[in-house]
């Protein structure tokens, strides 16, 4: 049996689309027949569940099973449309010092017996709530966008991963506007990869459809037609499980060929 | 607290450079100094000295940083002379004014103590075929599970950029100094060389508590009062090279005292402070400074010179806003009371194969 993965989905740095990437990511392998739960790891100021639409079906959260309120199936909430997928709600109304790292573990240790994935959606810093997160990940998926600070942020956290012995990492650059990248006004692929040096999972482009799906509660990956996003979140899923996808081609149409070909004779 | 203002200044100034990991944190002042574009074709990437600014005093430029920048910034902006690099005074200290340092540490001896204490770090040394794993002395405060955490990750840091010149199976004895350990961190540290196939065997401490949880873990002990030949920390020698591969990422400090020599990239927010020269076989994005204890003729050398800040014993230099086309191997060095780069066989020439 192939063993079960553990992933954290992490960035250092706030509102670059952990959540987002976790809750489509979730989805897009759940969509592939694996049996995927994902964790809330933001206790205190959950939204995993609201991405998914499922905030109105919590009963009980993750502190309530290590309380031993509940039995863990009880928390977890199924999704519906998607019964390969469940989620772990964390508390709200409690701060990220109210679990340790080791509970974590024993939450997610838990849960690998009965699931094929499992994704921790960390919470922005490096503070507690980050090392609970990492403490049980084998792991990581660094999100970051095309920005400099938050390049800055994944860079320490890939330190801090290295330093807790997760050493598979892998890359995921969001919100990419290949125009600007081509008027040099945005970092491109290549210069966050020469900095941050982790193997790259996938590109997402920025889309605005991302933000009608959040305010929705509808997964962009569970629309009848994929969005150019969508679509680079079902083929990071892919490469994920080990697949050989192709990078989507984001360069603009416009004669963007001409221009490539003079790069290269520069 | 009974501080005079200026004295807090320079404290401050001191303080930002500690933290200097983080360099988005840039003040907006900094900002402000425009950099001139870059000639392509010359080859030596020299400034000239801006000599009032540069001899201001170190105490006067740290109160009023912004007047000095920015009048610096004035100066810049008329002349039309190519300038790749601003100076300053640097904003330290400790970095070899005599005058500034004697001042405070007559009148502050305990703050400035603890500060140099916590700015050391865990170091390897190898002594007639052993190991020496060096922890740097407690501060006065005892060890809080921050400073323990700090120090593993350090230890394990080190462990991992450095483990091609470990033999395995190799005896590590551990040098506790005066840190209190309990019996559940030395396991800990163990744990850690097990890892990189070493393994620790004997332990020196001073602290009785120490020997205790060491002997009863089965660990041969050696309790000391004073530690001779082992404590460096007076030395005036530099320690052997640092030899270092590893990527140094933001947030990561390496302070030696001595040469250290990274294979491997300098990321932006990562900082290398050196008592001896800065060698990156890398790409040199973050801070490196060079002769740190006051040694202007140290050198700092990169195949890829794009520093956020370069420092070589008391003189501070910042990289222009406009990259060169292309990058070489460089040298950074001092000539003149100011921070000058020169590409790297150019500067061999004249330099290093002089008669």
């Amino acid at each position: 049996m192939a063993m079960n993965r553990i992933i954290v989905i992490t960035s250092g740095k706030g509102g670059v689309g952990k959540t987002t990437c976790t809750a489509n990511l979730g989805m897009a392998l759940a969509k592939s027949g694996k049996r995927v739960v994902v964790i809330d790891a933001d206790f205190g100021l959950r939204n995993l569940d609201l991405l998914l639409g499922l905030e109105n079906r919590i009963v009980y959260t993750a502190l309530d099973v290590l309380a031993g309120d509940c039995r863990l199936d009880q928390a977890l909430v199924k999704d519906k449309r998607q019964p390969n997928l469940a989620l772990l709600p964390a508390a709200q109304n409690r701060s990220k010092e109210s679990i340790t790292p080791e509970q974590m573990k024993k939450l997610v240790r838990a849960l690998t017996k009965a699931y094929n994935f499992v994704l921790i959606d960390s919470p922005a810093g490096i503070e507690m709530g980050f090392r609970n997160a990492i403490a049980a990940a084998r792991e990581a998926i660094i999100v970051t966008t095309p920005e400099i600070s938050a390049v800055r942020d994944a860079d320490r956290v890939i330190g801090l991963l290295e330093a807790n012995d997760i050493k598979a990492m892998r890359l995921i650059i969001n919100r990419l506007k290949p125009a600007m990248v081509e008027a040099e006004q945005m970092m491109s692929v290549k210069d966050v990869q020469d900095i941050l040096a982790v193997p790259l999972l996938g590109v997402i482009p920025d889309d605005e459809q991302v933000v009608v799906s959040t305010n929705n509660g509808e997964p962009l990956i569970l629309g009848k037609e994929l969005t150019q996003a969508g679509t680079a979140v079902s083929n990071i899923a892919r490469r994920l499980q080990g697949e050989k996808v192709p990078l989507m081609d984001l360069s603009v149409p416009k004669d963007s060929f001409f221009k490539k070909l003079r790069q290269l004779f520069n | 607290m009974f501080f005079t203002c200026s004295l807090e200044a320079p404290r401050n100034a001191s303080s930002e450079f500690q933290m200097n990991n983080d360099a988005a944190k840039k003040t907006p002042e900094e900002n402000e100094v425009v950099d001139p574009p870059l000639k392509q074709d010359e080859p030596n990437r020299d400034v000239p000295a801006d000599a009032s600014a540069a001899s201001e005093p170190a105490s006067v430029a740290n109160i009023a940083p912004q007047e000095s920048r920015s009048a610096l910034a004035a100066r810049l902006r008329e002349s039309n002379n190519v300038e790749l690099y601003v100076f300053e005074e640097a904003p330290n200290r400790e970095m070899g004014d005599i005058e500034v340092l004697a001042d405070v540490s007559s009148l502050d001896l305990e703050v400035d103590q603890q500060e140099s204490i916590s700015k050391q770090q865990v170091s390897f040394k190898s002594e007639q075929g052993r190991l020496l794993l060096l922890l740097p002395p407690a501060a006065e405060k005892s060890f809080t599970p921050v400073e323990w955490e700090e120090l593993c990750q350090q230890i394990k840091h080190r462990l991992g950029s450095e483990d091609r010149f470990f033999q395995p199976n190799t005896t590590v004895h551990l040098i506790a100094r005066d840190r209190l350990l309990d019996s559940r961190q030395l396991q800990k540290i163990d744990e850690l060389l097990q890892a990189a196939e070493l393994c620790m065997k004997r332990i020196y401490t001073q602290r009785r508590q120490t020997a205790v949880a060491a002997a009863t873990a089965g660990y041969s002990v050696e309790q000391q009062t004073k530690l001779d030949h082992l404590s460096d920390v007076q030395g005036k020698a530099l320690a052997p090279p640092l030899y270092l591969q590893t990527t140094v990422r933001s947030g990561t400090e390496i302070r030696h005292p001595g040469s250290i020599v990274v294979l491997g990239d300098v990321n932006p927010g990562g900082s290398l402070i050196a008592a001896g020269d800065i060698f990156v076989w890398g790409r040199l994005r973050g801070i490196a400074h060079a002769g740190s204890e006051g040694n202007t003729a140290c050198r700092i050398m990169t195949l890829h010179m794009q520093p956020t800040q370069l420092r070589i014993a008391d003189k501070v230099a910042r990289a222009p806003e406009k990259p060169p086309a292309l990058y070489q191997p460089e040298v950074a060095y001092v000539n003149k009371n100011a921070i000058r780069i020169a590409i790297a066989s150019e500067f061999a020439q004249i330099n290093l194969n002089a008669p």
